[in-house]
C-alpha cells in the first residue's frame, strides 16, 4: 500500500516519540521492584 | 543425582513427543493432508496427537482412573496406531533441521538463533526444580494429584478443581509417569512448541530474521519464562493450539481446504478444553470458516469437530454439577446449593483489582495493562513490545488470510478478557499472535518508512533483550542451584515453597494420628496426609452463611468425617467467631503446635516472611 506524502514526513516522528514514550513509561515501573533486589543500584540510579 | 534425574524426565518427555508426533502424521495421512514445510509437518502432527491424548487421559481418569499401567497402556495403544507414521520421524527431523539451516545462514539470524536455544535451555533448567507455582500447589497440579489412581470425582472443597480441564490431564500423566518435574516438563515442552509454531507462522509474514526475532521475544518475556518455566499453569497449551488453528485456516483454500477447516476446528476445540475462557476460539474460528467457506455445512462440521475435542470437562461438570461452567451458571442452573460468600470471593480470585467495564476503563485497560502491571494481574511481564509497535499493524498486508485470522482471534481474546476479567496474564495464548502480527507491521515498517522507523525498533527490541537477560537471569538465580544439584530438594523448598513448612508440620503432626483434617492454607500440594480444604475462598463446601453456631460447625465437621482442625495463623475471619466458640466450649482442643515461617505480599521473589503459629486442634467427641 502507498503510504500518502503527509503520512511519510510526519509519521517517524511521531511514531519515535511514541516508542519513547512508552519505553520510558515500562521500565520506569520496575524501578521499586528493581532496587529492592538490587540495593546496589541505587547508587547508579541517583 | 538431580541432573540424572531430570535426563530421565527429558527422555520420557521425548519419547511422549514422539508418540504424539508419529500418531498425528498418521492421522494427517488418513485425512490426506500434507504441510508443504516439514516442520509444520511435526507440529501439525504432534497437535493432533497431544489434542487425542489429553481427551483419551481424560476419558480414563473420569471412568477409571489415571494409573502407571493405564498410563502407559495409553502410549502403547497410541504407537500402534500410529503405524507408518513412525517412518515419517526421521524424515520429517533430517528436513527440518535442514530447512531452519537454509534459511538461518546470515550471521545475525544465527545469533538470534544462539538467543533462542540460550534461553529455552534456562527455561527447561527452570522447569526441572521441584514445583513451587502458586496456583500450581493450589489446584493446578493439586487437584490432578487428587484424582489420581480413582475415577475422577468431584472435590467440592477445592472449588478450582472444576475448572481442570484437558491440560490438567496432560499434567496428571506427568505426574503418574514422572512426577512433578515430568509434568513441569511437559508445560515447557509446549511453550517450545508453541514458540516453533510463532516461528513458522511468522516466516509466512516476514523475513527470517524478523521471524526468529518474534520466537525470541516470546521465550524472553518474563511472562513466559515464568509461566513455561516455574509456573506450573496449562495454558500455554492454548497458545499452541491457536496458533495451529490459524496456521491450519490459512489453508483452506484449494482442493483440500475444507478438510483443513475441519482441522482447525479440531484445533480451537483442543484450546477450549484447556480453559472456560477459551470457548472463544472455536467461536472465532466456526465464524471465520463460514465467512471463508459461505457454507453451514462445513461451518457445523467445524463446530462438531471442535466440540468432539473440547467438550468433554464441560460434561463432566454437567454430570456432576448440572453446571458445566460451575459454579458460574449455579445461580440459574444445575443441583448445587449456592453459596453467594464463595461466590463473591471466586469472582473477586479472578478479577483484577482495577476491574470496570465502562468503556474508558476499558480503553485504560488496554494501554496500562503493560504499563501498570500491578492492577491489571502481571500484564507488564508481556513487555512493551506488543504496545510500542502496535501503530505498525497498519503496515500489515491484511489480505493476506493468515493475518485477518489471526488478528480476529487476537482481538476476539482481548476483547473477552477486557470485559470478563481484565487479567492480563490469562491473555497468554494471545501473546504469542499478537507478536506475530506486531512483527510483521515492524518488518514492513522498517523497509518502507525509512531508517529511523528501524532503528527506533531495533533499539526498543534491543532494550527488551538487555531487560529480559537481566530480570530473567535474577528470576533464575533462586531456581538454578535445586536444578543443577547443587541444592538438596529439601532445602529449596523451605526456601521457595509457599507453605511448605506448614504442610511439613501437618504431614509430621498427623502421620501417626488418623482421619480426615480440615486445613486453611491455600497450598496443598506437599501434604501427604487425608485432608479437606476448609477455606471459604476456596472451597464450595464451606459456607459461612450456614456455618453460623458451633452446632452447625459440629454437624459439618461430622458430615465431612473430619477429625481434626489445622489453625494455621488464626482462623479464616468469615469463620474465625463459630471456630473460636468451639475452643470456647471445649470441641476443639489443642494437640500439637508450633511456629513456621511463611511469605508475606504478593511475591516471594522478594522474600520478605514471617513466622506464623500452627496448631492442630482435635475435634472432641
Amino acid at each position: 500500500m502507498e503510504i500518502p506524502q503527509i503520512a511519510r514526513k510526519i509519521g517517524p516522528p511521531i511514531f519515535l516519540f511514541w516508542l519513547l514514550l512508552i519505553n520510558f513509561y515500562y521500565y520506569a515501573q520496575f524501578r521499586e521492584m528493581a532496587l529492592s533486589r538490587l540495593p546496589w543500584l541505587a547508587h547508579l540510579w541517583r | 543425582m538431580a541432573l540424572i534425574g531430570s535426563a530421565g524426565c527429558v527422555a520420557i518427555l521425548f519419547l511422549i513427543f514422539l508418540v504424539t508426533v508419529a500418531f498425528g502424521s498418521q492421522v494427517l495421512k488418513r485425512m490426506g493432508l500434507a504441510a508443504e514445510q516439514p516442520l509444520d509437518e511435526i507440529l501439525f502432527s504432534s497437535g493432533i496427537g497431544f489434542a487425542v491424548l489429553q481427551l483419551v487421559a481424560g476419558i480414563i481418569s473420569f471412568a477409571a482412573g489415571l494409573t502407571l499401567r493405564s498410563a502407559i497402556a495409553l502410549l502403547l495403544i497410541m504407537s500402534v496406531a500410529s503405524g507408518r507414521g513412525w517412518k515419517s520421524l526421521p524424515r520429517l527431523g533430517k528436513q527440518s533441521l535442514r530447512d531452519l539451516a537454509e534459511h538461518s545462514g546470515s550471521r545475525i539470524a544465527k545469533l538470534i538463533g544462539i538467543g533462542i536455544l540460550f534461553f529455552a535451555a534456562l527455561e527447561a533448567l527452570l522447569a526441572t526444580a521441584p514445583l513451587t507455582g502458586s496456583d500450581a500447589m493450589h489446584y493446578h497440579f493439586t487437584a490432578p494429584l487428587l484424582e489420581l489412581g480413582k475415577p475422577e470425582h468431584p472435590i467440592f472443597w477445592l472449588t478450582h478443581s472444576f475448572f481442570l480441564g484437558l491440560g490438567h490431564e496432560l499434567i496428571g500423566l506427568g505426574l503418574v509417569l514422572g512426577g512433578d518435574k515430568l509434568a513441569l516438563l511437559m508445560i515447557f515442552m509446549c511453550g517450545c512448541l508453541t514458540a516453533a509454531a510463532l516461528l513458522q507462522l511468522a516466516r509466512r509474514l516476514m523475513p527470517m530474521e524478523w521471524a526468529l526475532s518474534a520466537a525470541l521475544a516470546f521465550l524472553m518475556a518474563p511472562m513466559v519464562f515464568w509461566q513455561i518455566g516455574t509456573a506450573g499453569a496449562p495454558d500455554i497449551w492454548m497458545g499452541f493450539y491457536v496458533l495451529l488453528a490459524a496456521l491450519a485456516m490459512e489453508r483452506t483454500s484449494g482442493a483440500v481446504g475444507h478438510r483443513w477447516m475441519v482441522l482447525a476446528g479440531v484445533y480451537s476445540g483442543a484450546a477450549a478444553s484447556i480453559k472456560y475462557t477459551g470457548w472463544i476460539i472455536p467461536a472465532v474460528i466456526v465464524v471465520c470458516v463460514f465467512w471463508i467457506s459461505k457454507s453451514f455445512l462445513w461451518a457445523a462440521l467445524c463446530s462438531i469437530a471442535a466440540a468432539a475435542a473440547g467438550v468433554f470437562p464441560l460434561l463432566r461438570n454437567f454430570v456432576w454439577t448440572g453446571d458445566p461452567f460451575f459454579p458460574f451458571l449455579n445461580r440459574w442452573m444445575g443441583n448445587i446449593p449456592a453459596n453467594p460468600y464463595g461466590m463473591k470471593l471466586l469472582q473477586s480470585d479472578i478479577h483484577a483489582r482495577a476491574f470496570s467495564t465502562q468503556p474508558l476503563a476499558i480503553l485504560r485497560y488496554l494501554t496500562a495493562m503493560t504499563l501498570t502491571g500491578s492492577e491489571y494481574g502481571f500484564g507488564n511481564y508481556f513487555g512493551p513490545i506488543v504496545l510500542a509497535f502496535l501503530p505498525l499493524l497498519f503496515f500489515c498486508d491484511w489480505r493476506k488470510r493468515l493475518v485477518w485470522v489471526g488478528a480476529a482471534l487476537w482481538f476476539s481474546l482481548l476483547f473477552a478478557n477486557a470485559l470478563t476479567t481484565q487479567m492480563a496474564r490469562f491473555l497468554l495464548p494471545a501473546f504469542p499472535l499478537a507478536l506475530a502480527l506486531i512483527f510483521a507491521g515492524a518488518a514492513d515498517a522498517s523497509r518502507k518508512a525509512g531508517k529511523g522507523v528501524r532503528s527506533g525498533c531495533l533499539a526498543t527490541l534491543a532494550l527488551f533483550g538487555f531487560f529480559c537477560l537481566a530480570s530473567d537471569a535474577l528470576y533464575a538465580r533462586d531456581f538454578l542451584p535445586v536444578s543443577l544439584g547443587l541444592e538438596s530438594r529439601e532445602a529449596f523448598l523451605d526456601r521457595m515453597a509457599p507453605d511448605y513448612e506448614a504442610a511439613q508440620f501437618i504431614n509430621a503432626a498427623l502421620a501417626t494420628r488418623q482421619g480426615n483434617a480440615l486445613i486453611f492454607n491455600r497450598h496443598l500440594f506437599y501434604l501427604r496426609v487425608p485432608y479437606r480444604g476448609g477455606n471459604p475462598d476456596s472451597s464450595w463446601a464451606t459456607n459461612p452463611d450456614l456455618l453460623t453456631d458451633p452446632a452447625a460447625l459440629l454437624e459439618f465437621l461430622k458430615a465431612a468425617d473430619i477429625h481434626w482442625v489445622v489453625k494455621f495463623d488464626g482462623y479464616p475471619d468469615s469463620l474465625a467467631g463459630v471456630f473460636e466458640e468451639c475452643e470456647k466450649q471445649g470441641m476443639l482442643v489443642p494437640e500439637a503446635q508450633g511456629e513456621v515461617e511463611e511469605f508475606t505480599g504478593n511475591s516471594r521473589t522478594l522474600n520478605n516472611r514471617r513466622l506464623v503459629p500452627i496448631v492442630l486442634m482435635r475435634v472432641a467427641n
